[in-house]
């Protein structure tokens, strides 16, 4: 009993050294030459631009449930200036980041584990080596530059659509004044809240490529094997993402 | 004749694992510089491990590789990064770039390898493709749009555009049909004289082997277990080998196999 205890834990703690290595060394080759500019601007489009829909629409939808449900469920606060404050925190610090990084984990991370994988079994990233091109340079470190990159970017436009998902309930359905409304939300709105937001969000970006990259790049045994890399990538980042999410939490507002 | 030359590879007590399974358990190999050895073996002995071994894409657990008497596992990482320069392989699925077009996959290694000019890049990549006669109108066309046969032609085209002094080509035939297997066979058999490279070829197909080979080795668990030129493939009284050549269903290997 005692020895598988150590045995999983011994495994646990190897997996994790090596994941850690791995990252190390994607994250060393985002900074030394040389670079693959092509790459790089098809991955900005395909991480950043085509999560807009996904990441916009639980954004709307989280502003909105937001503002119902703390009118709702506060009825001794139920002022606009409270409601505003309520969603507009929420959203900029942790429904904003949280949501989207979910969201571009099962979207992005699947895609890049999958794209890896089959590269993987199928001998490209063989092919690649033998073309004296380093895997890490080509196919890792881009990934990683741009999820992290693109995740605030995304989260920006999740702030600003959440947001207004609150407004438009409040004013439509909760009877708001829309000019106080939008007063309250901008007086509570605090630099902090936004950043601590986006380092959220630049934190998830690196988290989801690099589950993705890694269980990818280490897929094994054709399709199957792909398609357990793909699960692995989506439930790692998605567990990462909310520890980081508690840890980023601490650091900015804990006691 | 390999004998008087100095060899270009040279491996010795080469040794790999995954976990429990022992793959190569002590491979000595000579390979003369411009000699076609063909390694023929059962499927799942471990050839695609040894080539890949000899190339570093697989770190071995034990033994030497010598590439013109330097010990490739031995040398710093740039001299490592400087022979396997020289090196180029032909996968066993072509293993082409399916983001790329036809002559991006075949200049990959000038573009990216060697930092070729991309023009310049692309007159060599058509010359190649022209080299295993696919037509200039392909190179705009993605891998999925071509059949098995034409993506390992690109294979061969992207495998000897960088004018490699060692060429290894994974089971080169194995689900192409006999005439586009002849067609390859001929064709590695021009292109391997044509820059005047060193071939170590994998296959299962018997043809193949006549056609290609200047010597054979025959792996088995692990080992090199005979090795001679071609022509004493047919008159040798190894068992083994006479099993294999003949796919006999009886003989020594019937019993052992999993
Ligand atoms: N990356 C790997 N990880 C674990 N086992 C492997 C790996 N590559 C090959 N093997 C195992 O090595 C053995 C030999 O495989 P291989 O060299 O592909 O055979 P073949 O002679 O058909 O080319 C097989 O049992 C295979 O399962
Ligand atoms: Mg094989």
């Amino acid at each position: 009993m005692l020895q598988s205890i150590g045995r999983a834990l011994l495994s646990f703690f190897q997996k994790a050294g090596h994941f850690s290595l791995f990252a190390l060394t994607a994250i060393s080759h985002i900074v030394r030459p040389p670079f693959y500019a092509p790459t790089v601007g098809r991955l900005f489009l395909d991480i950043g631009f085509y999560s807009l829909p996904v990441v916009g629409l639980t954004a709307a939808f989280s502003g909105m449930v937001l503002a119902l449900q703390s009118y709702s469920g506060f009825s001794s606060f139920n002022s606009e200036s409270t409601i505003a404050a309520i969603v507009v925190l929420s959203i900029t610090r942790e429904l904003g980041p949280v949501m989207a990084g979910l969201m571009v984990a099962g979207r992005v991370g699947a895609a890049i584990a999958a794209e890896l994988g089959t590269m993987r079994v199928t001998e490209q990233i063989d092919a690649l080596q033998m073309l004296s091109t380093h895997p890490m340079k080509y196919l890792v470190a881009p990934r990683l530059l741009a999820a992290t990159l693109m995740m605030p970017l995304l989260v920006i436009v999740a702030d600003i659509i959440g947001v207004m998902g609150g407004f438009v309930i409040g004013v439509s359905q909760l009877g708001f004044n829309a000019g106080s409304y939008l007063k309250s939300t901008f007086e509570t709105l605090e630099f902090m809240d936004v950043f601590s937001g986006l380092v959220k969000a630049a934190t998830f970006g690196l988290l989801i490529a690099i589950c993705g990259c890694y269980h990818g790049y280490y897929s094994r045994g054709g399709a199957q094997g792909v398609g357990a890399a793909t699960t692995y990538a989506v439930v790692a980042a998605s567990i990462l993402i909310l520890v980081a999410n508690f840890v980023i939490t601490a650091l900015f507002f804990g006691v | 004749m390999a004998s008087q030359m100095p060899p270009r590879l040279t491996l010795r007590g080469l040794t790999k694992a995954f976990g429990k399974n022992v793959v190569l358990s002590g491979i000595d190999l000579d390979v003369a510089p411009r000699e076609s050895l063909v390694i023929i073996g059962g499927s799942g002995t471990g050839k695609s491990v040894l080539i890949k071994t000899i190339c570093a894409l697989l770190h071995p657990d034990g033994g030497s590789v010598l590439v013109d008497d330097q010990d490739l596992f031995r040398l710093s990482r740039g001299d490592q990064q400087d022979i396997l320069r020289r090196f180029s392989m032909l996968f066993q699925g072509a293993a082409l770039f399916d983001s790329l077009t036809i002559w991006e996959n075949v200049a990959f290694g000038l573009i990216y390898g060697q930092k070729m000019d991309r023009k310049a890049a692309r007159r060599v990549a058509l010359e190649k493709l022209q080299d295993v006669g696919l037509p200039e109108r392909l190179a705009e066309a993605y891998p999925a749009e071509l059949s098995g046969g034409m993506k390992k032609r690109v294979g061969l085209a992207r495998a000897i555009a960088g004018n490699p002094d060692v060429i290894f080509f994974d089971e080169p035939t194995t689900g192409l049909d006999p005439i586009m297997s002849n067609v390859i066979n001929d064709l590695i058999v021009s292109c391997v004289q044509k820059v005047g490279a060193t071939a170590i070829t994998i296959t299962h197909d018997m043809t193949s082997v006549r056609h290609i080979a200047s010597r054979v080795a025959m792996l088995h668990q692990g080992k090199v277990i005979w090795q001679d030129d071609i022509a004493a493939m047919d008159t040798t009284d190894n068992p083994y080998v006479q099993q294999f050549v003949h796919g006999l269903t009886t003989g020594p290997m019937t019993s052992e196999k999993p």
